[in-house]
């Protein structure tokens, strides 16, 4: 169970990493493309976290008294949780250029945007 | 076995986010991702990071996702499913990333370079130089407080971001008073449960809306003190700023969805909640100024007062107000700017 579980998170953020990546590529649907980029930041931030854990330790809260004690790594913790809030933040800004978008254009497929582009130029 | 579980579900989620045509049920499913992702923290013993994530991921941006929803179009008009240059693209980086994770450090492993370099120090230290019980308050407001200082900068930025893209339009009184009106009540989205309530046949729609209103006005005080706490609670166990503020946002978010915008206003004015986002960035930085008129560095604050550890606690229970104060005000902007886009507008 431990051999297996010893690389088995790094699998799973590959997954969702390339998943997130193709749907920005692939998808033509703006809000689409926001979701999978928002796929691909959770597999970064899995990445962190996962590697935080440590075998047999607990949450990096100070248990006054007692002695050996194994704690989870704190500093991955720290720099993701920060990620998160800024994560949403940066969203927001992009969901905003998108309805700007669909302002002037009628529509939010990254295909017909382009090819009304072409034709006002 | 759960450790295996909720990861594949993670997967599974993933990529039905991907193929599911109809928007909504693409954002809904994120949702569930994000609640899932939650529970992978706290499997983690990430508990910081799992308060955040459930406000944020499974909250807040979903309620964004569904208004800019309402506000543009809901169905995905694909014409091909597969693009196989980019499906090829992403097979590639998945080949090279798995050859690479052959060479990663066992997870869980004590031993790994990341468990042995700075924050063991941080572990023995944090309450004796800080006195922080939670290492992870400690590294964020103190050995990282920099960090954070940018970090509370940046998300302040986005909310002036959406201020001035969104606002800026509005230059006649005219406009002002159509965006005024404009309650999440209008925000339609097919298939949910938010109505129209002017359509509603008088006497209805208070009968309908009455649950939802007692339960709201019932929870919100417990939110609230929940925001509150995790935002003071922060120095003996998980919780702080960002996790506290964004508790706090959501109660207020949750508050405009189920009374309206125009209720909301009465209680977190549109002008009150742009004040509070400059003004904890403000209190942030102001107790670093005020270190250095101590006598000590930027943001060091065992010189603002004669006890050096009791001086470092007050200060970086500031800091935590400071960066509360700013979060949640933020996250009230990401939902109060995008919610007066005027649809047709």
């Amino acid at each position: 169970m431990v051999e297996l579980l010893a690389k088995y998170n790094y699998w799973i953020v590959i997954i969702l990493l390339t998943t997130g990546l193709y749907g920005v590529m692939a998808r033509q649907n703006l809000i689409k493309k926001i979701i999978a980029l928002n796929v691909f930041q959770t597999a970064v931030l899995l990445f962190y976290v996962s590697m935080s854990k440590i075998e047999g330790g607990t949450a990096p809260v100070l248990i006054k008294g007692a002695k050996q004690i194994i704690y989870d790594n704190p500093l991955p913790q720290v720099l993701m949780l920060t990620a998160i809030v800024v994560g949403i933040s940066t969203t927001a800004v992009a969901l905003t250029f998108v309805t700007l978008i669909y302002r002037e254009y009628g529509t939010i497929e990254e295909d017909q945007i382009l090819e009304l582009n072409k034709h006002n130029d | 076995m759960i450790d295996v579980a909720i990861p594949l579900f993670l997967v599974v989620c993933g990529i039905a986010v991907l193929l599911v045509k109809d928007l909504m049920s693409s954002i809904m499913i994120f949702s569930v991702y994000s609640l899932l992702i939650a529970i992978e923290w706290v499997r983690l013993n990430a508990i910081d990071v799992a308060i955040t994530e459930a406000a944020v991921g499974a909250g807040i941006s979903t309620v964004l996702f569904m208004i800019i929803l309402s506000r543009t179009k809901s169905v995905e008009e694909c014409k091909k499913s597969i693009s196989i240059p980019a499906l090829l693209v992403a097979v590639g980086v998945a080949g090279v990333l798995l050859y690479g994770s052959v060479d990663l450090p066992n997870l869980r492993d004590p031993n790994i370079a990341p468990s042995t370099h700075v924050s063991p120090y941080y572990l023995e230290n944090a309450y004796k130089q800080t006195g922080q019980e939670n290492a992870v308050a400690a590294i964020l407001a103190s050995y990282r407080g920099y960090d954070t200082l940018g970090e509370t900068t940046v998300v302040a930025t986005a909310a002036f971001c959406l201020i001035l893209l969104l606002r800026g339009r509005r230059h006649t009184n005219k406009d002002l008073k159509k965006y005024e009106d404009t309650s999440i009540n209008k925000c339609t989205v097919k298939g949910v449960g938010i109505k129209p309530t002017k359509t509603s046949p008088p006497g209805s729609e208070q009968d309908k809306d009455i649950i939802k209103k007692t339960v709201t006005k019932f929870l919100m005080p417990f939110i609230q003190l929940f925001g509150l706490y995790v935002i003071v609670h922060g120095e003996l166990g998980p919780g702080g700023g960002f996790q506290g503020g964004v508790v706090l946002g959501v109660s207020i978010i949750v508050y405009s969805l189920v009374f309206g915008f125009k209720e909301a206003q009465q209680r977190m004015s549109v002008k009150a909640k742009d004040l509070l986002v400059s003004s904890g960035v403000l209190i942030y930085g102001g107790i670093g100024v005020l270190a250095l008129f101590f006598g000590g560095n930027y943001l060091q604050y065992n010189v603002l007062l004669p006890d050096p550890k009791f001086a470092s606690i007050i200060g970086i229970l500031g800091i935590e107000i400071g960066v509360g104060i700013t979060v949640a005000a933020v996250m009230i902007t990401l939902f109060y700017e995008t919610v007066r886009i005027d649809a047709n507008g």
